[in-house]
């Protein structure tokens, strides 16, 4: 790993703490941005990422806590986890709560329907026409995407994880699971499921007139707001010398998502942009 | 199943942690809720309708999510278990409540008359006789504690229906993962009986057998 210069800044106290004693990092176990293996370690796209970027800036000790998606932010705000590293999306709202590093990947979403179904969806309004009952992942945004979209609330369903939303969709509990593509091919293919599922081609939802690209970035406490622009220096140069797609290549992460998020900065996608 | 064993003994050491704290608890205020000052009466009255009558889920995230906000942050672990014992050791100190107040009045009058201290009253006379009532009931609340502690997969405690949920995420195969985690907890359970069924016998040592070959209650001994 190439020796990254440290400016003549003062380190970020998060960061000093993570140097010093470690640094715990949250994960959601939605594979492949995160993945939990049998044997308690953690990898994916985002955790080895992370791991890389956080070697660079001088931590060694890490932890990894799973906690359901729905969950990391409150564990993050309770002080239970220092970061969150499974991909997140940076959303305005979520702005308001955290702070986000610059975003590392940009995924693309698709609808997943039951193979030989008559069902045929490519936007969020294709669901709201047809009547159809739509599975999304519990505190992801599509939820709400859905909702402007005019899916009524009671056409959606949370589920805590993609695994469970592709049983409830074989189980015909609902008719379309929304999700990021990348998640749901792998987990079809985890699962075996592969021929019983028939993917929508990929999009962005456009959200008022606005395509809402689905960035996703390291999370950080408010107050770690310093750690986070250091963190996001240090993956810059990652993802400019293609190491960052070195590592995250395994997790079906294409070199497209990363360039895309390498023109993307936090800032700009918390204002709304 | 292989697979679910690892995380086995932590439910094990969750819900034996608990149940001891919950013991402590529960002795303490039901004892408590008996007192002759009615501030102390209120006092565990409402540890325990509050404990009671929340949902041991809330209770859990309370003490995961919303403690370290007020500058308690406890491990998971212990945050776990101090939720758990505090729920258990409600719905217990009712039990402990409800068995004292089984043993026959005739018993505390003797003992005030042979002059003991409230605290020989408790140890030494009442408790002991109140203690055949309170056990099977006490088993019952062990097995609700074993299951309770499934609401801690969470709060990021790596116990049985944590581990079971991993694995089913990973797999997909409900019907196998949900089938064995039945079956450990059903296991598990029956162990909790088995221990709950050798502590009654104990307590009942001190006691002449009936006639039909079993112990008798408080309730049956001679006024």
């Amino acid at each position: 790993m190439a020796e990254v210069p440290v400016a003549a800044v003062p380190v970020a106290p998060g960061l000093a703490k993570a140097r010093a004693s470690g640094i715990i990092l949250g994960f959601s176990g939605g594979a492949p941005f995160s993945i939990l293996q049998p044997d308690g370690t953690f990898s994916g796209a985002g955790p080895e990422l992370a791991r890389g970027v956080l070697t660079a800036m001088g931590v060694s000790k890490f932890e990894g806590l799973r906690i359901d998606f729905s969950g990391l932010i409150p564990a993050l705000l309770a002080g239970r986890i220092d970061m969150i590293v499974s991909a997140t999306n940076i959303t305005p709202a979520r702005c308001e709560q955290v702070s986000f590093a610059d975003p590392f990947l940009v995924t693309l979403n698709s609808f997943a329907t039951r193979a030989g179904s008559s069902v045929v969806v490519s936007r969020f309004e294709d669901i709201a026409t047809q009547g159809l009952s739509l599975g999304v992942i519990a505190g992801a945004v599509d939820a709400a995407q859905a909702a402007k979209a005019g899916v009524p609330q009671d056409k959606i369903t949370a589920f805590p994880d993609v695994t469970s939303a592709l049983s409830g969709l074989r189980d015909k509990r609902v008719d379309a699971v929304i999700a990021s593509i990348i998640m749901l091919r792998y987990t079809a293919r985890q699962t075996d499921s592969l021929d019983a599922i028939e993917f929508s081609p990929a999009f962005t939802p456009v959200v008022d007139g606005k395509p809402a690209v689905a960035a996703a970035g390291m999370v950080f406490r408010k107050d770690d707001q310093d750690f986070a622009r250091s963190f996001s220096e240090v993956q810059a140069t990652l993802m400019s010398t293609r190491e960052a797609l070195r590592i995250m290549a395994p997790f079906d992460v294409t070199p497209e998502s990363v360039d895309e998020a390498s023109k993307l900065r936090a800032e700009q996608l918390c204002a709304g942009g | 199943m292989e697979e679910l064993l690892p995380a086995v003994p932590i439910t094990l050491w969750v819900t034996g942690a608990s149940a001891v704290l919950a013991t402590v608890l529960a002795l303490g205020a039901g004892a408590l809720r008996l007192s002759s000052s009615r501030a102390v009466r209120a006092l565990s009255g409402a540890y325990v309708e509050v404990f009671r009558g929340t949902s041991a889920l809330v209770q859990v995230f309370w003490f995961f999510f919303v403690l370290p906000l007020f500058g308690l942050s406890l491990t998971p672990d212990q945050a776990g278990i101090a939720a758990l014992s505090l729920n258990i050791g409600a719905y217990g100190a009712e039990v402990v409540r409800g068995s004292i107040l089984a043993v026959p009045r005739i018993q505390w009058e003797a003992a005030v008359a042979l002059n003991m201290t409230a605290w020989q009253r408790l140890r030494r006379v009442v408790v002991p006789q109140a203690l055949p009532l309170m056990i099977p009931q006490a088993g019952n609340l062990a097995v609700s504690l074993l299951k309770a502690t499934s609401l801690l997969s969470l709060v990021t405690i790596s116990e049985l229906t944590s581990r079971a949920q991993a694995i089913r995420e990973r797999t997909g195969n409900e019907a196998a993962v949900y089938g064995a985690l039945l079956l450990m907890y059903f296991i598990l359970s029956l162990g909790i009986g088995g221990v709950a069924s050798g502590l009654e016998r104990r307590a009942s040592r001190h006691l002449p057998k009936l006639r039909s070959g079993r112990k008798p209650t408080p309730l049956e001994l001679p006024a």
